[in-house]
């Protein structure tokens, strides 16, 4: 999208070893703050190995408008499996994340309720696609734990982290982290937060530690 | 107030009831601010508030509203919720002053 005013950056942080590559994707909706915030601190960061590609604010002009939605509708819903993106910025993004030949792409948003709470919102969820296989389900399972274990308060029984599958194994969502599995075979998770009764500064915080461990756990350690 | 006629004005203004609406509300409000603060104090404001906004999030007429704005209900609940548990413990009181 260079050159237009959906240009966004691409950042790329390389450990001190050979390793595992990432892709990390904030602002895919442009009112999920912690997301793009935390992909954007996440390009400063220092790895001992591997590779992490950052596209911190994919969706900039649903950034700006402080908005989900961007001028092509909800931009995680176009990614179709096995078909060419449905925008000229999800192509784009997607002709990145193809190119990065990623083992796992990490997705964050978040939500404004809580999974099997609020009937219509999916927070403090580690979404991943169907066909994850138990690597991914034992990594999913680790962070979660990890973050319910020294994070989430245990009297805060509703906020405690839980795994999903993006359910209906046949419908094609559109969503990135589908795609990335079904047509290159990559690892996908979405981290879904909440600010439901939570300060910015938590969900950044919480944000940051669960990408941090996701990365750990697919062999790529932050060192700084 | 022990022994004593109790009044709605007295409840309304009475210790207990305001006791426990800082109890309800003022640790919910701190963990609002600071998750950090969260602290066992908080759960049964936590509790109320999800309530609320569980049978919010599926009324027709108020779905689309954001949680936040369920803070003035929850502090109007609270504050019927403190007088009910208020009454009740001065009415208790009230009972086992004239037993003894």
């Amino acid at each position: 999208m260079e050159g237009t005013n959906r240009e966004t950056g691409v950042y790329e942080v390389n450990g001190s070893k050979e390793g595992p590559t990432a892709v990390v994707i904030g602002g895919m909706h442009g009112n999920e703050v912690n997301g793009y915030r935390v992909a954007a601190n996440a390009t400063n960061w220092e790895l001992d190995a591997g590779r992490l590609l950052v596209i911190p604010l994919a969706n900039i002009v649903a950034i700006e408008r402080n908005s989900r939605r961007g001028p092509d509708g909800d931009l995680n819903r176009l990614f179709p499996s096995g078909q060419k993106p449905e925008s000229a910025l999800a192509r784009a993004i997607w002709g990145v994340v193809k190119d990065t030949d990623p083992d796992v792409v990490i997705d964050l948003h978040r939500s404004r309720g809580l999974f099997n709470t609020h009937r219509r919102w999916i927070g403090q969820v580690l979404l991943l696609t169907e066909a994850h296989g138990e690597r991914a389900i034992d990594t999913a399972e680790y962070v979660i734990d990890y973050m319910n274990e020294n994070h989430v308060p245990r009297t805060m029984r509703f906020h405690r982290f839980t795994m999903a599958d993006i359910h209906d194994t046949d419908r094609d969502t559109g969503m990135l982290i589908q795609k990335v599995q079904r047509d290159i075979g990559a690892l996908g998770f979405l981290i879904e937060s909440t600010e439901f009764l939570l300060d910015l500064e938590t969900q950044l915080r919480w944000t940051t530690t669960i990408t941090e461990q996701l990365l750990d756990q697919n062999g790529i350690q932050r060192t700084a | 107030m022990m022994g004593e006629r109790i009044t709605l004005r007295k409840i309304i203004i009475a210790p207990a009831v305001w006791v426990s609406f800082a109890l309800l509300v003022f640790p919910l409000a701190l963990s609002d601010i600071d998750s950090r603060l969260f602290s066992p104090l908080a759960l049964p404001g936590y509790v109320l508030f999800v309530c609320m906004t569980v049978i919010g999030d599926i009324l027709p007429k108020v779905r689309n509203f954001g949680f936040r704005l369920y803070w003035v209900p929850f502090i109007v609940v609270c504050y019927g919720v403190s007088l009910a548990l208020g009454a009740g413990y001065y009415a208790l009181c009230r009972r086992y002053t004239i037993q003894r």
